[in-house]
């Protein structure tokens, strides 16, 4: 004998559907805030990356100080 | 006598006309309403997934005429706010699947055990997000602290350049 289809009756329909429709937008509003975070952690990492370069000519020019005032006779 | 494979001729009959009587049973002209949502259409009946173009639709909605209202959500069934709400209510997304408050909708045991299963995945994966959530905060406090600690190591530097720019110019004057 053929299995015979079994349903279940789902009540508030439209309210499910509400919230759903509720969820994506949320999810959309997120997803535009995620692209934010990402521009903005982008932009830290440039920021980093420029100040570890500022640091390492820092560290050379102390460096050079430090030799010249050290070993005065080799410049 | 009739030569056995000679082609005989038959005479042509016209097939009968139909004539339309009042109270003939007649198919209907009509696709039946669709209320058993299959699983490949289930994200499109829940909105989803915007129905295809391609796809071949009905020539008119069962539903086309009356479009009803979608109602409010009732208290404490919903934990939105109210403006989120009323913006909702305000987009109207074309659903074929548009039933009347009157009528029932049954959706089939398999579909509604996998949309169960969907949603305890999606509990699943909430739950994971919340998680990385407090990581990143956890990540963001020592970013901060580490940032301040830089940020005192640089002016410690600078003050003590500044200290000793002064002590050699100092010397040289004398």
């Amino acid at each position: 004998m053929e299995r015979m289809p079994v349903f279940v009756k789902i009540d508030e329909y439209n309210d499910v559907l509400a919230v759903v429709r509720g969820i994506r937008k949320k999810l959309d509003e997120a997803k535009e805030t995620l692209l934010k975070v990402t521009d903005l952690k982008n932009e830290e990492d440039h920021q980093l990356e420029m100040w570890q370069n500022s640091l390492a000519e820092l560290e050379k020019k102390v460096d050079f100080i430090d030799h010249s005032l050290n070993e005065p006779e080799q410049f | 006598m009739v030569w056995p494979f000679t082609k005989q001729k038959v005479p042509k009959v016209p097939f009968p006309e139909g004539h339309s009587m009042e109270g003939t049973l007649r198919f209907p002209t009509m696709r039946p309403e669709e209320r058993v949502i299959e699983p490949s259409r289930v994200k499109e009946a829940v909105g989803l997934e915007m129905p295809s173009i391609t796809e071949e639709a009905p020539s008119r909605s069962p539903f086309e005429e009356s479009t009803p209202e979608i109602p409010p959500p009732r208290r404490g069934h919903l934990a939105m706010s109210a403006t989120s709400s009323r913006t909702m209510m305000e987009t109207t997304v074309p659903s074929a699947y548009n039933q009347p408050e009157s009528e029932p909708l049954f959706v089939k045991v398999d579909v509604y055990q996998r949309i169960l299963g969907e949603i305890d995945s999606l509990k699943k994966d909430m739950n994971d997000m919340f998680e990385t959530t407090k990581k990143l905060e956890t990540s963001e406090y020592n970013e901060e602290e580490n940032y301040a600690k830089m940020k005192r190591a640089i002016r410690i530097v600078h003050d003590r350049l500044l200290q000793v720019d002064k002590t050699l110019f100092k010397a040289q004057g004398d």
